[in-house]
Parts: C-alpha cells; structure tokens; sequence
C-alpha cells in the first residue's frame, strides 16, 4: 500500500499543553519537517496527518492541533471526540507549564476515551540550559499517571518523530491487544482517499479486529 | 538733619533691599563651594535668602522690604542694614562667612550713591578682620507712610502720587521699553513735570475704557513677550508689594535709560499708563500675577503705580534658547541691567527723595514705543498689538495734553478699575487654568526632556526652578495669576509678593481705592519691547520672595531667586513647548499636554472599550467553535492543515 493513499488504521492524536509550549512546531516538524521560528499563537484547530509504517501496518497519524484551550470552549468536546492518543507538551524552560500538566490531564480524560495513549512531551530540550522542569520529575510524574515520556526539540528535530511513531505504536498495541473497547476509540476516517479501504469507520474498525 | 531739612526731605519709610550676589567669599563648604545664603536683618526684621548650594559666587536675587520708622541719624539701631552671609552647614551651626553693615540713613542720605553696589563683607563685630568678599546689593528706599491698604488713599491726594505714578509709568517704560533703558533714568526735576503731566493725563483720559484698552493692549504686548516681561516684572513684584512704590519707579528707570529721547518717549507711555492705572495699591499684586506669569508686567506696573514693574523683561532670545537662559543668561543679563538699574536707580531714587517726580518730556514717545512694542507683538500677538500700540500712543498723547483739566475725571477711572478689577479677576482665573495647563505641559515636557539627554540637564534645571514657581504661584494667590493676554488689571490683586512681606501689602484691592487709581491710572503701558529686554534686565528683577521670619531658607528650590525662576517659567514655557514638540515624535505627541486627570480618563475610557472588545471577542471565538464543532463533526477534513497533504 503506498504511504499516502492506503493504510490500515487512521489515528487521531491530539496535541494539548500551554500556550507557547511548541504545539504546532511539533506537529509541522513531525508532518512537514518544518519549523517556524515565528510562529504566531494558533487560532483555530486544525490538523495535520501523516502516514508511517509501523511493522508491517501502515498507519495514517492525524494530529490535531490548536491552541492552548484557557477556558472551556465549544469546540473542546469535539476536540477530543475520537482522539486515541495525545500528546501532552511543556516546555522544559518553563516550569509553569508543565505544573498545569495535571489540568490538562484532567481535562483530557474528562473528554476523551478513557484509554487513550497518552504521552508527556517536554518540548524544547534544546533549551537545557534554562531547564527548570528537571526530567526526573517529569518521569516520575509520567510514570504515577501512566503516561509516556519524552522529551523532544521541535528546533532541533529530536525525538520527535520517536515520540509521536512510540504514541502511534502504543495506540496500535492497545487497539490490536483489544484492551481499548471499539466504541470507544476509533480511527478516524477522512474524506480523503483511501484507495486502500473503501471501508467506512465501521470497517475500519472491523479491519483492526483483523489485523 | 534740620526739621526744615526735614520737611523738604523725603523720607523712606521703607526700604526695599535686594541681595543679588556675593563674590569672593570665604569657602567653608565642601569642595571649595558653600551653600551660602544671606540673611537681611534691620533692627527685629529678617529675612533669608534661599541657599544657593555649591556656589563660589551665590547668586540669589531676591529682595526684602524693611519697614524704615523714625528713619533718622538718631536711631541707628533701627536704620542698620544687616546682610549676614552664611554657609549651611549640614552638622553644627551654621557658619558666617560674613556680614555688611549698613547705615541706610547715611545711605539714603547720599545721593549720589549708585543703587546697586557692591558691600564689603566683614566680621561679625562689624571689624574688616580679614578678606571676606563683599555682597552686590541693590537697596531702594521707598515712601509709604501708610499700610498698604491706605497706600491707595494717600497717593490720590497727595502730589506724591502723581510722583508715585510717575515712577510707575517710568517702570513701566523700562519694562516695555526694554531698549530705552538710559532714558529710563529721568533726573528727577524732569521727573516732576512729568508727574504733572501723568495726573493730568489720567484726568484727561477722556474714556476710561479707550485708556484701558489701550492699556490693555499694551499689557498685552508685555504679556506677549513672556520672557522679558517676565523676567522684570519679576523684579519689580518683588518690591511692590509692601510700599515701595518708588522703588519699583527707580528700577525700571534705571533698566531704560540709554537715551534722552527713549526717556521721554518713556515718559509718554508711562502718562499713558498712569491715567490708565492705579499704581499704588494695584502694583503689589500686579507684580506678583507678572512674576507668576510673566506677561502682566506692564500694566501690572502701572496698576500698581510705584513698584509695579519690573524692568527686566527677559529678552526674546532667552526664551528662544529656552535652556540657556535660566543660568548663564541671567547672569550676563543681570549684569547689564545692574548697570542700568544702577543708573536707573541712582535717578529714580533722587527723584522719590526730591519728592519730585520724574517728569517725561511728552516727546513723541510713539516712535520708540512701536519699535518696542513690535518685538514683543511679534512674539505674541503680533499683527493686533502694533494696531493697538499706535493707538495707545495717540490716546496717550491726547491724554497728556488734556491731563491738567481732567483731573476730575479721576472719579470716571475709579469706575474704570473696578470693571477692570472684574476684568482682572476673569484674566486671573484664566491665567490659573493656564499655569495648570502649562504645568501639566512642564511634566511632560520635563519627561520628553529626560528621554532627551543632550538638553537633560539644563532642562532639568529649569524645570526644578518651574515647578518651585508653579507651586508658588498656585500656593500665593490662585486668583492672581493673570494671564499676561489680560494685563488690563491695574489695580494687581496680586496676593504673591504682598503675602509673604508684610500686612500692609496684604489688601492689593483695598489700598487700590478708587480715588488712587483714578490719579494713577495712567495705563503705564509703555510696552518694553523685547528687544530692548536685554537679558540682562531679566536678572535684574529677579524677584525675591520677601520671607517675614525664617532665618534658614525655606526650601532651595524656592530660595531661587524669583526672578530667576520667572525668567525660568518664561523659558520653561518656550522650552517646554520646544521640548514638548521634539518629545513628540518619541512620546504620544496628543498625550503630552494632558494632564494626569485627563490621562487617568483615558485609561479608563480605553480599558472599558477593550474590555467591550474582550467580549466581542469571546462572542466571536464561542461562534467560531460552534462552527468548527459543526466541521469536526459534518466534515473534519476541511480541517486539514493547508500545507499538509494527507
């Protein structure tokens, strides 16, 4: 199947954290291999995807983005609705936004499946010399809640892609391994084409029972 | 002396002494330097100087008025001078540097002593033990037998009005007149012909309302020329108010006299301003609106009668330059007018012992006038002052040829100052909301200046001495604060300078009876014109806030010379605007003639409109979720990144 038109499973991954923490320089390095130095606060949602092969699977990653949700908005259940993973970004220099990980935590599990993969992402290592959230913390902190752990650097290109390919290879094991019940995860499906499957979401789903 | 003696003498009954400068004095403070200071004292009185701090050559400027009774040989004790010159010492006591006794009956005695002179300095027993430097003081000796309040009174019936309003109309000249400075000195039999003449042609003004308007537009002139104007009126303010009208008549006399011609020509404006003003009463408050706004000085002159006027008017250039003039210009410029003033001073003050009053020579003073008059117009009203100051000089004219029969009309000007007192009371309340806004204007100009470092300094100097006479101005009287525009008012109600001198002074409109005012109404307008305002007059004037009591000075700030400090508002005000313009560009040039009330509503304006956006905006992003909910839901893939292909 080629990466960009036949997959086998379609992943909704949401990115949520602070204002500022890097969102959507790690969605555009992960999805276009860019960055954007000036990047302006994100307005809206949007999302990006891309298609990785994970073993022998090909994988269409849709990852949503948008900006840092400060109060409780409309959009924020649709958000969420159908995400099977997240990734929950900080900025190591800055010890505020990892402190309100927890809320975001909190929110995320008010609105999503219950069992969806999440990882704790400490965005811009490249700024290690300002740290002041000390990874040690952040792992202990990933580990008593049951999250992933990673730090990254959207600026310089690390782990990014391990990050979002250890969330995608996560979601696989617990769609495959059952543990997470159809109804409520599912892949999503997009309009666009899916030369691979003509299969609606259902059979996506059926599709995942199969693989 | 002899009782006939006596009685054809003149006799001070005050003296109005300025303290300008000390040179060559012992150096006790730090650095070579002392915060010097001088203390005035005859027999109980005393005043102090400001502390002019860090000085090698203090230069102080301000003056004190000495209640002269029994002003004979006899009684020494109560005719001595004391000019004590101290170092403030930060711990301990503080040190005399030196003091200069002076006998004023031998003083007032000598004609032919210069006013302003300099005083050696000597030890505190009175004993020349060592070099001490010497003290510059400018000493007036002035007749007021009554308190201020009944100033007005006497003046009206007496000769020694007119003579009063001769000197006034002299003052008035030197001020406006600024380049006629030797006429200014009119000997004093000249003197005394003039006096006639000036009550006469007070008599004589055939309206009261044509006289003061043309006194008005002479004051306007004046006023125009903020900088000079102010800068002598300071002066003369200084002097006025407590019962130194003669005085003030010898000092602007001084400042003018150059010439024979410009004298008369003064002489002519100053029946002018005579008809139009009652001097007496009026000069003290006059004085101090001029010294608080600068622009009064002429009229405020005539108004006041004697003391009215300061002769300095700071020169145009000075307020151009703005920056330079408060220190370094006064310094030169007081220099030359204290060679005027001296000669000035010398003939004025022979004319008030003589009693007889300087007369002016009805010369055709129109030439001189408008000459003076058109720098000062330029500056401020340029176009409607030259028409005003031809027809002042006509009505003047006029004036002095029917002045002898229409002295009855004195009564007629009586009526006229009161409306002008109305008149002046509205130009006051207006000056006051002007000071406020000129002050708010100095804030921000002083900020603007601070961003500005290359003019920071000198800037900061004058806005120290601007906002000390800021406070001052609103502090002394609110209402006198006229706007030199307006100077009609004869009768000054200035409270300033009469406030801190003595009870006399304190009633401006009480000793500005009617009848005074008829005789001195003469509107001394003689407009000095700017450029004859040398620099050096304005620190001439420099206007000293008589204090009653305090030994030590008040405050630094205030212990600067007035005169400076005028001289400094008028620059201040140029250079405030100046710098106001070139501070623009770096701050919001609409905000920085706001004042801090106006800026704090429109704060809160502006904050309440962002918060109405904030609610737009809410409304907006709410709409904007509803439809991406709608999108996620319907058709997620319009979501898509633009640049991303799936």
């Amino acid at each position: 199947m080629g990466s960009d038109e036949a997959y086998n499973f379609v992943f909704k991954v949401v990115l949520i954290g602070e204002s500022g923490v890097g969102k959507s320089n790690l969605l555009s390095r992960f999805t276009k291999n860019e960055f954007n130095h000036d990047s302006r606060t994100t307005i809206g949602v949007e999302f990006s995807t891309r298609t990785v092969q994970l073993n022998s699977l090909t994988i269409k990653a849709q990852i949503w983005d948008t900006a840092g949700l400060e109060r409780y908005r409309a959009i924020t259940s649709a958000y969420y609705r159908g995400a099977v993973g997240a990734l929950l970004v900080y900025d190591i220099s800055k010890h505020l936004t990892y402190e309100s990980a927890e809320r975001w935590l909190k929110e995320l599990y008010d609105h999503a499946d219950p069992h969806i993969v999440v990882m704790l992402v400490g965005n811009k290592s490249d700024l290690a010399s300002i740290r002041s959230v000390p990874t040690e913390d952040a792992k202990d902190f990933a580990e008593k809640n049951g999250l992933l752990f990673m730090e990254t650097s959207a600026l310089e290109s690390t782990n990014v892609e391990i990050a979002f390919n250890s969330v995608l290879e996560e979601i696989h094991k617990k769609v495959s391994s059952k543990e997470v019940t159809r109804g409520s995860i599912n892949a999503v499906s997009l309009s666009s084409p899916q030369p691979a499957q003509s299969d609606a979401q259902e059979e996506k789903k059926a599709c995942c029972k199969n693989l | 002396m002899s009782l006939a003696e006596q009685s054809q003498q003149w006799y001070p009954t005050s003296a109005q002494v300025t303290v300008l400068e000390a040179r060559n004095l012992r150096l006790k403070g730090k650095n070579g330097t002392n915060d010097a200071y001088a203390i005035m004292q005859v027999a109980k009185d005393k005043f102090s100087t400001s502390v002019a701090e860090k000085s090698v050559a203090p230069v102080w400027k301000e003056e004190a008025t000495f209640d002269l009774p029994l002003f004979h040989q006899g009684n020494a004790e109560r005719c001595t001078l004391y000019i004590i010159i101290m170092h403030r010492a930060l711990v301990g006591l503080d040190k005399l540097l030196g003091q200069a006794v002076i006998n004023l009956v031998e003083l007032q005695e000598n004609k032919a002593r210069k006013r302003t002179d300099w005083y050696k300095l000597v030890d505190k027993n009175g004993k020349a033990d060592k070099e001490r430097g010497e003290v510059l003081l400018d000493i007036q000796f002035m007749r007021n037998n009554m308190t201020a309040s009944m100033f007005d009174l006497s003046m009206q019936d007496k000769p020694r009005s007119r003579i009063s309003k001769l000197k006034d109309k002299v003052r008035g000249k030197k001020k406006e007149g600024l380049s006629d400075s030797a006429s200014a000195i009119v000997p004093s039999t000249v003197s005394q012909v003039l006096t006639d003449s000036e009550g006469e042609g007070e008599a004589n003004v055939d309206s009261p309302k044509s006289k003061k308007s043309s006194k008005l537009k002479a004051l306007f002139a004046p006023k125009s020329n903020l900088h000079r104007g102010v800068s002598q009126s300071m002066s003369t303010l200084g002097t006025l108010p407590e019962k130194n009208s003669p005085l003030s008549s010898s000092r602007s006399s001084g400042l003018n006299v150059e010439s024979p011609e410009v004298k008369n020509k003064f002489k002519f404006l100053g029946h002018k301003r005579t008809g139009s003003n009652d001097s007496k009463v009026s000069l003290g408050p006059f004085s101090l609106l001029n010294r608080s706004k600068q622009n009064i000085p002429e009229q405020s002159l005539c108004i006041n009668g004697s003391h009215v006027y300061a002769e300095d008017q700071e020169p145009k250039p000075t307020s151009g330059s703005s920056l330079s003039l408060s220190s370094s210009a006064k310094g030169s410029v007081e220099d030359l007018r204290k060679y005027h003033e001296r000669n000035a001073s010398d003939v004025s003050a022979d004319s008030f012992k003589g009693l007889s009053i300087p007369t002016y020579k009805p010369e055709p003073v129109e030439k001189p006038l408008p000459i003076q008059q058109h720098p000062q117009e330029d500056e401020e009203k340029k176009h409607k002052k030259e028409g005003r100051l031809q027809e002042v000089l006509e009505r003047q004219e006029e004036q002095e040829r029917k002045r002898q029969q229409e002295r009855e009309e004195k009564l007629r000007k009586q009526e006229e100052e009161e409306q002008k007192r109305r008149l002046k009371q509205e130009e006051r309340e207006r000056q006051e909301a002007e000071e406020r806004q000129r002050k708010k204007r100095e804030e921000e100009a002083k900020k603007a200046e601070e961003q500005k470092r290359q003019e920071e300094s000198r800037v900061a100097e004058r806005l120290t001495t601007l906002f000390g006479l800021g406070k001052k101005k609103e502090e002394p009287s609110p209402p006198a604060v006229e706007n030199p525009k307006h100077l009609e008012e004869p009768a000054s109600l200035n409270p300033f300078e009469e406030i801190p001198l003595s009870p006399d002074t304190t009633n401006p409109f009480l000793e500005q009876s009617p009848a005074a005012s008829q005789k001195e109404v003469r509107s001394t307008f003689t407009p000095t014109p700017p450029a004859n305002v040398f620099p050096g007059r304005t620190a001439k004037v420099s206007a000293v806030k008589p204090r009653p009591h305090p030994v030590k000075p008040l405050s630094s700030t205030e212990s600067q010379s007035p005169s400076s400090i005028s001289v400094v508002k008028d620059l201040k005000t140029t250079t405030i605007r100046e710098v106001a313009e070139k501070s623009k560009p770096v701050e919001s040039g609409p905000y920085t003639q706001l004042t801090h009330g106006e800026l704090i509503t429109l704060v809160v304006k502006q904050q309440t409109e962002l918060s109405k956006k904030d609610a737009k905006i809410l409304e907006l992003e709410d709409y904007i979720d509803n439809l991406l909910v709608r999108v996620i839901e319907e058709k997620p893939s319009i979501l898509l990144a633009l640049n991303t292909k799936a």
